[in-house]
């Protein structure tokens, strides 16, 4: 695939590149495919992958049908899922005749502005594959995150011509819309308000993260994080562990839909993403 | 064992796991501590199931067992147990979608076994995502049910050979250390248990807790590092690092460590042996 200008499409620039840093760990766990796929929450996504021919498929057709059972199925998920209970078993089957790549699994990380999946796959049938990617689960996790640093400069190069879908805009399940209206919290004393940081803030807390990787992902400085947490904890009434994302509304939910401004019920997103909650 | 007794038992284990198992849509608990000697004690959730374990040791993959899953420490009911005994556990008594947890340690090791009572769409992606949590459950249950073990631990029941097909080492930690390369030169190795500190110290565990799995003191968690860290010239941080990219330290081969334990038995005896001529 050739670029406007008559270059090569970035992607495929960078697979020998990708080959090189990922070899020695995917080896070492016999695994065979690598992708990571970040989508912007403003349209449009950047693609990278160890194994030329599924990219391609990806951009040709394959990727939009799988993106869309991805979108639908996302949120009965958490940070990881198996690929073959989430998408048709025609198009499991189509990967892994056409590319002999098995038994995929996919990681979901969160940053400002877009959401990575990053998915893994086998050379050959196994018959525990959950048990094995049980196993290295640690491992992929690190690899992960060591990936995300040390390929900084590949993923910049690419973010620049991601491959323009601008049908699918929102694909901000993970991170919730901005809502300028807020959202509300039963805390212990009654109903609290929060903003739209903290809520975040709380999804990324539930998932997990530490607070070094907090800090990247919002871009504050990690000290004001402890304070944000405590202003949390103040308001509420509650401790951290008893505070999930479940709890929180949205000030305008689906009981409440006839207060909804009107800028705010045409907004990108925001239809979906009140459908996908009922 | 009388039956009243593992009634009373099943109730005291259901008090413990009660809070952990209900909000994660899971129903069925139990606990099995295998012992060197082929016995084993077990605590069950429901006492419904109690009698069967004493007929037949069958929630264990005695039959097959491929090498990935010796080494890990999680496999699932569905994709290792035959077809059969799925079907009687789904009919006989709404089990669905276990997994087991496989726990390590030199005199015995402990399976934690989870099940839920309904179909699931899918599975393996809703127990990988909750696996941290139960992994962290099944290391603090024999800390709050251990009372209650060492009374059972009395009364062993021992697994009749016919059943147990497994060579005995298979889930035991080896007990003498086998060298894996990291890399060219002659210091560049790191020995199983040294591997193993290292992987629990970068699991954010303390020397105590470390010598509470390993069955050592956690002065000699200390001194394993410590001459890990002389030998291959390199810090913690490093070899953190370092581990990550071999990858064969991190994820530790057992079968080659049992071969060596064997070889260097071999080799002792053939020493006693020439020494007693």
């Amino acid at each position: 695939m050739i670029n406007k200008a008559g270059n090569l499409y970035p992607p495929f620039q960078h697979v020998g590149k990708m080959q090189k840093m990922c070899q020695p760990f995917l080896k070492s766990n016999s695994l065979s495919f690598f992708q990571i796929r970040r989508s912007y929450n403003d349209g449009g996504v950047s693609l990278l992958s160890t194994n030329m021919n599924v990219t391609m498929e990806c951009i040709r057709e394959n990727y939009l049908r799988g993106s869309f059972f991805e979108k639908q199925n996302a949120k009965n998920y958490g940070d990881i899922y198996m690929f073959k209970d989430m998408a048709p078993p025609i198009l499991v089957s189509f990967i892994e005749e056409k590319h002999k790549i098995f038994d995929v699994i996919t990681l979901v990380r969160q940053g400002k502005g877009y959401t990575d999946f990053f998915s893994f796959g086998l050379p050959e049938k196994c018959s525990a594959a959950a048990g094995y990617y049980a196993m290295i689960l640690r491992d992929l996790e690190a690899f992960v995150a060591d990936f995300l640093n040390s390929a900084r400069s590949i993923m910049n190069s690419t973010e620049k011509h991601f491959v323009p879908f601008v049908e699918h805009k929102s694909d901000d399940f993970f991170l919730p819309p901005y809502n300028p209206a807020g959202y509300v919290l039963k805390g212990r004393k009654g109903q609290v308000s929060i903003t739209h940081e903290e809520f975040i803030l709380l999804h990324l807390i539930h998932q997990g993260k530490t607070k070094s990787e907090i800090s990247k992902i919002l871009s504050f400085p990690a000290y004001q994080i402890d304070y944000l947490i405590t202003l949390l904890t103040k308001k509420t009434g509650y401790p951290l562990y008893i505070l999930k994302p479940s709890m929180v509304k949205s000030c305008y939910t689906a009981d409440s839909g006839n207060d909804i401004p009107s800028f705010w019920k045409d907004a990108p997103g925001e239809r979906e993403y009140r459908a996908a909650l009922s | 064992m009388n039956p009243p007794s593992i009634i009373h038992l099943a109730n005291e284990v259901d008090d413990i796991c009660k809070n952990f198992l209900k909000p994660r849509g899971l129903s069925y608990y139990h606990f099995k501590r295998v012992f060197k000697d082929d016995s084993f004690i077990i605590l069950v959730n429901q006492p419904n199931l109690f009698k069967m374990f004493l007929e037949s040791n069958f929630i264990e993959p005695t039959y097959y067992v491929p090498t990935y899953i010796r080494q890990s420490p999680v496999y699932f009911w569905d994709e290792l147990l035959s077809s059969e005994l799925l079907s009687h556990l789904r009919e006989q008594h709404s089990l669905y979608h276990g997994i087991t947890i496989i726990s390590r340690q030199k005199d015995f090791y402990d399976c934690t076994a989870f099940a839920m009572s309904e179909f699931h769409p899918s599975p393996s992606s809703y127990y990988l995502n909750i696996l941290k949590d139960l992994q962290t459950f099944s290391e603090l249950f024999p800390k709050m049910a251990s009372s209650l073990i060492e009374n059972v631990s009395r009364k062993r029941v021992k697994i009749s050979t016919s059943t147990h097909n497994l060579s005995s080492k298979c889930f035991f930690l080896p007990e003498r250390s086998a060298r894996f390369k990291i890399g060219e030169g002659t210091n560049d190795y790191v020995t199983t248990y040294e591997a193993l500190c290292l992987q629990l110290l970068q699991d954010g565990k303390s020397y105590k807790e470390i010598g509470f799995i390993l069955s050592m003191s956690p002065r000699t968690v200390e001194t394993h590092l410590e001459r890990l860290k002389s030998r291959t010239g390199l810090t913690l941080g490093e070899l953190f690092l370092q581990s990550f990219k071999i990858g064969s330290t991190r994820k530790i081969d057992y079968d080659f460590a049992y071969a060596a334990e064997d070889e260097q038995h071999k080799i002792k005896t053939l020493r006693k042996k020439s020494n007693d001529k």
